[in-house]
């Protein structure tokens, strides 16, 4: 018998049974190798959270030696979550999906965002995640913060569709991330993380030719991206400005560093530092005081050289 | 069309009858992904296989398929292969599916798939179909690599992504090789690819309209 692949019959049936055919085989592929590709998915996301410490490191990480260098930074331990509070939250940091906390280009405000604490040389590195839109597509990336909570370590970029050779170059051009070493998160004690511009200036990085929108991209999703961890960060930061404080004026050197959870803020740092040191030493370095009048010996005791020393 | 002249089912599409530079399809892609080499070498590669596969599978049910819904047939067909193909690189060659990423929608899309299926699968057996699509995707494939040479040379100075032009001047003691942007952006390719085919037609009087 000879089939009329022209009737009607005969061409619905042919493209239900193709279809359904296709989708089954479609259907057990994807799910019976979904196991193996969301490893690879985590294995990638461990190497790009690394690669933000790389040049920390000295050594480049490739999707090869990422898995053993997460073990031998106990990075799975040294993980937590943020809210836009700089509150640490419970959750598992690993599992977060950047995108998901981020809204038009900006951290939502019930967002838990992740921090990986990478420990190297006995110097904590807190790296972060980014997301937001280059020219074509999604960008997302990561930035290590010193335990200063301003200067920046290092980065590293990834896109989804920019340009090759042009825009591509944020993730290509190993030079690119490397330039935001020593940039900072913080000037002056404000917020304005480091900037990209064909211009050039303090605390900018110099942008790729012929890449200026999927730079403008970078710059506002570094800026956008970091906003979600300011108050976690101006935390690191008012660790670290309190032990300065501390060390200049008082000589009290360890007491006050972050971490010892003896300097949350400046009130707890005077009184660390004052049971510390004692008045005489504190007050012995004067011109210091006057300058950190405020954060350790209080006004009186600064301006009247010490001599009269309250308590 | 000059389709079924000789030289061979598969050597005519490397050269004289080039899908690019002679049936004139799959310009957009040649257009997009010729900025630099390794792009265009892996996209080349891609649409070979995904070609070849096309043909043999659209060959094998030429005769079943109902002649009304044949296009959706090659479409479904096509873009089963390719999120085939995506699927089984992520799970075992990750790296190589990140780079083939953007371009797996590019292989969908491409006109020279749709058009060797139409005008070749649809009626011939399997054997020659696996040349028609293995020639063609070359000689895609081909066209590609010249053009992405062009213009990664000229445009960054490098090859495969390695410094040629700046190291080699730099050595003689002259500045380093001032980029072209022109050669980066996607006119360059059409006139690359337009110099191609001046050349190939001065060669091949046969290919001129009378």
């Amino acid at each position: 018998m000879k089939l009329n692949t022209n009737s009607n019959v005969y061409t619905v049936v042919y493209a239900t049974v193709l279809t359904v055919l296709v989708a089954v085989l479609l259907t057990v592929a994807a799910v019976g190798l979904k196991p193996q590709q969301q490893a690879n998915a985590d294995n990638e996301k461990k190497q790009q959270v690394l690669s933000a410490v790389s040049s920390v490191l000295g050594k480049e990480i490739t999707f090869t030696n990422a898995a053993d260098e997460w073990s031998a930074l106990d990075m799975q331990n040294n993980m937590f979550l943020v809210n836009t509070k700089g509150e640490q939250v419970e959750g598992d940091a690993f599992a977060v999906v950047p995108k998901a906390q981020f809204a038009k280009g900006v951290v939502k405000e019930e967002a838990t965002l992740p921090v990986y604490v990478a420990n190297i040389a006995g110097k904590p590195y807190y790296i972060m995640c980014m997301y937001g839109a280059g020219l074509w597509d999604a960008i997302w990336g990561y930035i290590a913060v010193e335990a200063d909570g301003s200067t920046i370590a290092g980065a590293t970029f990834d896109h989804k569709g920019e340009t090759a050779g042009l825009g591509a170059k944020i993730k290509d051009d190993p030079e690119f991330a490397k330039k935001f070493a020593g940039m900072q998160v913080f000037v002056n004690g404000a917020f304005k993380p480091v900037a990209i511009s064909k211009k050039g200036g303090e605390n900018i990085v110099d942008a790729i030719t012929g890449a200026t929108k999927t730079c403008d991209g970078v710059s506002a999703m570094i800026e956008n991206s970091l906003k979600g961890y300011e108050a976690f960060l101006a935390k690191l930061q008012g660790g670290s400005s309190c032990q300065h404080a501390c060390k200049k004026a008082c000589g009290g050197e360890h007491k006050c560093q972050h971490g010892e959870g003896a300097c949350g803020g400046e009130h707890k740092c005077q009184k660390a530092c004052g049971a510390e040191a004692e008045a005489p030493s504190c007050c012995a370095e004067q011109q210091a005081c006057e300058a950190e009048s405020q954060s350790c010996c209080g006004e009186k005791k600064c301006n009247n050289n010490c001599e009269k020393v309250a308590e | 069309m000059a389709a079924e002249k000789k030289p061979g089912i598969f050597a005519g599409p490397l050269w004289t009858n080039n899908p690019v530079v002679v049936q004139v399809l799959g310009i957009c892609s040649a257009l997009a992904v010729t900025t630099q080499m390794k792009p265009a070498l892996v996209m080349g590669i891609s649409l070979t296989c995904v070609l070849a596969f096309a043909n043999v599978i659209i060959s094998l049910l030429r005769n079943t398929i109902p002649n009304r819904i044949r296009i959706i047939v090659e479409l479904v067909v096509v873009a089963a292969l390719v999120i085939l193909v995506n699927q089984i690189l992520q799970a075992f060659a990750f790296e190589v599916s990140k780079q083939l990423s953007v371009y797996v929608g590019l292989i969908i899309t491409n006109c020279i798939l749709m058009g060797r299926l139409e005008a070749f699968a649809l009626g011939n057996k399997p054997w020659p179909a696996l040349m028609d699509g293995l020639g063609n995707g070359l000689g895609y494939a081909i066209i590609l690599f010249v053009v992405a040479t062009f213009r990664e040379f000229f445009g960054s100075g490098t090859l495969f992504g390695i410094d040629v032009i700046a190291r080699f001047v730099n050595e003689s003691g002259y500045d380093g090789y001032q980029n072209c942007g022109f050669f980066v952006m996607p006119s360059a390719a059409l006139i690359i690819l337009g110099c191609i085919i001046w050349y190939l037609r001065a060669k091949n009087p046969d290919l001129q309209e009378k």
